[in-house]
């Protein structure tokens, strides 16, 4: 009963697991073979490249990555909530209220010690 | 000691790529694979010519009348790619002082093979009216190999449509291999 109704999703999860893998195993065999040591530098305009491509972030920028992710949870608390907006009751209605406060001042502590938000 | 006398993971995935490799490139698989796809990549190849987005002098502006509605360069696959790195056509357009020579060089070794070059214009094939000048290289054949010269001064869009014909004309009768290169 549960492999009938799930068998597509596993087709396609393995399919979609697959093409890439293929793709990115048989792009190497079937390309020219002309290696440039040149060619492999960074592209910067045709200028000598200075540094590194990868960059470094700030370990400051952990702070705005974490406030980022808790609104991002609660965007799906909202929706939920939203959805069976009509039917719930007062309380309901009141603890998520309580949820958004409890947040806020979260935040709000946040960016006050932060001062600066590094990005 | 250890690195030398243990046969390590890295040291097998390299070999196993080598190997793997070697018989596709040099037996008679990579010769039937060639066979196979030679045709059909070749066509591909021509019909979709990627120049880069590289403009130098006057001729740019005609590169960019050809690939503007009224002459439509893009009926033939020619489309401008912002990165040396997704082109398979230098189109040099104008003339090349001796400051630009390394970075065009650059340019040039960037793109990956095949790959091909049009001097557009004179000043791009000779000098043109620059020719003794004191800053600017006569002729872009002098540090990297030309495929197609496209006279005029400057070259008019027409003319750089032709140009591109011919190129395609060119890839068409050099087939090659990818695998084996024949």
């Amino acid at each position: 009963m549960l492999a009938e109704d799930y068998m597509g999703v596993a087709v396609f999860a393995i399919i979609a697991l697959l093409i890439p893998t293929l793709v990115f195993l048989l792009s190497r065999y079937i390309r020219t073979d002309k290696n440039d040591p040149r060619g492999m530098t960074t592209y910067e305009c045709g200028e000598v490249p200075v540094g590194d491509a990868r960059i470094q972030f700030h370990f400051q920028y952990y702070m705005y990555a974490i406030i980022f992710v808790a609104f991002d949870l609660v965007t799906v608390f909202v929706l939920m909530w939203a959805l069976v907006f009509s039917d719930l009751g007062q309380l309901a209605k009141l603890y998520m209220l309580i949820f958004l406060g409890i947040l806020l001042v979260g935040v709000t502590y946040a960016l006050k010690k932060e001062e600066i938000i590094w990005i | 000691m250890g690195n030398v006398l243990a046969f390590r993971s890295k040291d097998f995935l390299k070999w196993a790529d080598n190997v793997l490799e070697g018989i596709l490139r040099r037996s008679p698989i990579g010769t039937g694979v060639d066979l196979i796809t030679k045709d059909f990549f070749n066509w591909a190849t021509r019909n979709s010519i990627y120049p880069l987005h590289f403009g130098i002098m006057c001729c740019a502006l005609e590169m960019a009348v050809a690939s503007a509605p009224r002459f439509d360069a893009q009926r033939f696959g020619v489309i401008y790619r912002s990165t040396p790195r997704q082109c398979d056509v230098l189109l040099v357009n104008g003339p090349v002082s001796k400051k630009l020579k390394p970075a065009l060089r650059r340019l040039y070794d960037q793109m990956p093979g095949p790959k091909w070059v049009i001097a557009m214009g004179e000043c791009a094939i000779s000098g043109g009216p620059f020719y003794n000048s004191y800053s600017v290289v006569p002729g872009v054949d002098q540090f990297i190999p030309v495929d197609i010269y496209i006279p005029g001064c400057p070259a008019r869009p027409e003319a750089l449509i032709d140009g591109f014909i011919k190129l395609q004309k060119i890839i068409k009768d050099n087939k090659k291999g990818l695998l084996t290169g024949k």
